[in-house]
């Protein structure tokens, strides 16, 4: 059961801040996403850079990118400050 | 003078109980102002190895030329002197309204030495400077003292802790903290509790309706703008919370993780969810970043308005000490402000003595998550109190005296900021090399690797010297002008907020920016002759000189440079250009066998810099720059 802890406002459209998903990769975590809460999940998930254990998908295997148990899947969105 | 500067310094002995105005040198124009002439002035008046909390430190509050000038975030001030945290260079901007009413007095610079006898404040009316008896005073808050003076004064104080001489304590003007390197102590050690400005000069620009024009374009412009105009304002700066913790970067129990589960419940929405009742800002500022939210109850004042905490609060007074309680954090907030003492320095310590306590290395009762504790511990630091008198020492000189280096985080005596560099390489070789020790305001390069809205890969060294040298050099300008760091934000396009970042443009982009070290290079090389940003038309506009990226870049890398010849006098070396144990040899990510790979930055940063091979800036570097000793 690899954990999802979405950017908040995705969480809001989830609503949940942690989910725990049985998927093998990325991909399927996103695909179930997209089942469940449809054209709005994609729309975030567009804005927002995915990450497996604090590092970008992009420099991963992309979506294909296997999870285990012990990963966490975060979405951030950009932000600012200091 | 005239055009941008009023031509004045003001020279104040505390202990002789005098004051003199003297004209400000022509030399001002190369380092253009603020925290880069705060430098030269700072070498100039002390002598070496001066003791910090000694009659002979200078505390030395400073304006620029854009300040006065009612430009976007032009009110700006800064202060600079020799660190009682580090040793080394000590300075810190904050916002408020301190900077334009110090050059309505006719002052750039305020100079003050020495040590009164007994509690005393300034209060500089026009050119008329009093040294006046704080007797009534000493012992309020930092907030409380400001309401004692008459409205129409801008002002800036120290609470308990400047008093006590925390080596972290903090400087308020208004509400705004000038919060690093220990100011406010120095302050406290001259029996200083606060300054008072009142004026009516008015501040002579070159060229007004081009200013005008041009201000009026930046407004807008700023309000356009996805991070200026939306994220900044809409959450405020712990928007960034939920980055840093899904990057792995965000200090989670003394640095020794990067995320946690429940970063949400102390985050920048979580927080105008449950607590905000407006944002606000500082005057002539359009972005207002500023938390105005309701004091969380039961008790007294339950429900009234109060300032709410920013990022770094919430990393290093949250997280980083097991802290995910949104009410808790907003009180430490309120109460670090009032007793006026760095949020960040103060998490910091709390996290070490909690693994300290934790590992039996130093049994003092403190445990991470402990919410009450935290609140009994941050006020007996400000008042020197039972194991609080140890902890106001900070974290190097605890380490030093019961062990436990190797998670000690600090750079050159100061405490880290809440970005973990093993999650962002660049910043860890900023934190290394910066003069004040660790920070995160004199580079910010973070944005380019992890939080911004375009990251160049974290987790490599290609193009960061580069990266980390520029951005010193931007910073320091900027600090030096005086504006508000957040409006290079804005130099970034929007539209790159709106990027899918799984997207091939996005992609191309930060693939672009991990080979574009030999660009930086030409630009710092080469320097540019017109003026591309604000900085340099609104410099331009005020001054009536040629400003150019160029030069104002170059200016940048004159006051780095003087802050740099600062330390090298004050005995800091290469070996100080490091970081803690943990992030350099603890990995924090699955790929990595140890931490930031400092040693294959450093070398090439040198060469960039033009210092030699042990961090001293070469003759000739000095010479290029026009920099005396």
């Amino acid at each position: 059961m690899a954990t999802f802890i979405p950017h908040f406002r995705l969480a809001n459209l989830m609503g949940e801040h942690e989910l725990h998903w049985p998927v093998a990769t990325v991909k399927e975590l996103l695909e179930r996403g997209r089942k469940e809460y449809g054209a709005d999940f994609e729309t975030e998930i567009k804005a927002a850079t995915v990450l497996v254990n604090g590092r970008a998908i992009s420099y991963l295997d992309g979506e294909k990118t296997s999870l285990s148990d012990t990963d966490e899947v975060w979405t951030v969105l950009p932000s600012a400050g200091g | 003078m005239n055009n941008g500067y009023m031509g004045q310094v003001l020279h104040v002995d505390l202990t002789k109980r005098t004051s003199e105005a003297r004209p400000l040198d022509e030399e001002v124009r190369l380092y253009i102002g603020g925290k880069g002439y705060g430098a030269r002035l700072l070498y100039d008046h002390t002598e070496p190895g001066v003791d910090p909390l000694g009659p002979g430190n200078a505390l030395i509050f400073g304006t620029g030329p854009f300040n006065g000038s009612f430009g976007v975030q032009s009110t700006r001030f800064s202060v600079t002197t020799k660190s009682p945290l580090t040793g080394a260079i000590g300075n810190s901007t904050a916002g408020g309204d301190l900077a334009w009413m110090m050059k309505r007095c006719g002052y750039d610079f305020i100079v003050i030495k020495g040590q009164a006898d007994k509690p005393v404040y300034l209060d500089i009316t026009d050119e008329k400077v009093e040294i006046k008896d704080a007797g009534r005073l000493w012992g309020m808050g930092a907030l409380e003292v400001q309401k004692q003076f008459p409205k129409g004064c801008q002002t800036a104080a120290i609470g308990p802790a400047g008093e006590n001489r925390v080596r972290y304590a903090a400087i308020l003007g208004g509400d705004r903290v000038a919060g690093r390197t220990g100011v406010g102590a120095v302050m406290g050690s001259k029996n200083l509790k606060a300054l008072v400005c009142k004026g009516k000069k008015k501040l002579d620009i070159a060229h007004p309706e081009k200013f005008k024009n041009l201000n009026k374009w930046v407004t807008q412009y700023f309000k356009n703008h996805n991070i200026t105009g939306n994220i900044l304002p809409a959450f405020g700066t712990a928007n960034l919370l939920m980055t840093t913790a899904g990057r792995n970067i965000l200090p989670t129990l003394n640095f020794s993780r990067g995320r946690h589960r429940l970063a949400w419940k102390i985050s920048g929405e979580q927080m105008r969810k449950d607590h905000l009742i407006k944002n606000d800002g500082c005057t002539a500022c359009p972005i207002h970043c500023g938390r105005r939210v309701r004091r969380p109850g039961p008790g007294k004042g339950a429900g009234e308005p109060v300032r709410g905490p920013e990022y770094e609060t919430m990393g290093l007074m949250g997280s980083n000490i097991g802290v995910f309680d949104l009410p808790a954090i907003l009180k430490y907030n309120e109460m670090v402000d009032e007793l006026g003492m760095d949020s960040i320095s103060c998490g910091g310590v709390l996290g070490w003595a909690m693994e300290a306590n934790e590992k039996g290395i130093w049994k003092n009762g403190l445990s991470f998550g402990d919410v009450k504790a935290v609140e009994k511990a941050v006020e007996d630091i400000a008042y020197r109190r039972g194991i609080g008198d140890e902890l106001a020492e900070g974290v190097m000189r605890l380490s030093e005296k019961y062990g436990g280096k190797e998670f000690a985080i600090h750079v050159k005596g100061m405490e880290l900021p809440a970005y973990d560099p093993r999650g962002c390489y660049g910043q860890g070789l900023e934190y290394a090399t910066t003069n004040r020790g660790g920070c995160h305001i004199n580079g910010a390069t973070m944005v380019f690797e992890a939080t911004g809205p375009v990251s160049v890969d974290p987790l490599s060294i290609s193009a960061k010297p580069e990266l980390v040298c520029f951005q010193q050099n931007l910073m320091a300008a900027i600090n030096s002008m005086i504006i508000c760091v957040f409006s290079s934000y804005a130099v970034l396009p929007s539209l790159l907020c709106n990027l899918n970042p799984q997207g091939l443009a996005y992609k191309s982009i930060a693939q672009t920016l991990k080979y574009s070290g030999p660009v930086f290079r030409l630009v710092l090389k080469t320097k540019l002759f017109a003026p591309v940003l604000w900085y340099e038309r609104y410099l331009g506009y005020i001054t009536g000189e040629k400003y150019s990226l160029g030069r104002f870049t170059e200016a940048g890398e004159r006051n780095f440079n003087m802050e740099r010849l600062f330390n090298v006098r004050e005995g800091f070396t290469f070996r100080e250009d490091t970081l803690p144990d943990r992030l350099l040899n603890e990995p924090l990510f699955a790929e990595q066998t140890a931490g930031v790979p400092l040693s294959d930055m450093l070398p090439t940063y040198y060469k960039l810099r033009g210092w030699d091979e042990k961090g001293i800036p070469t003759d000739k570097t000095l010479k290029r720059l026009k920099i005396r000793r």
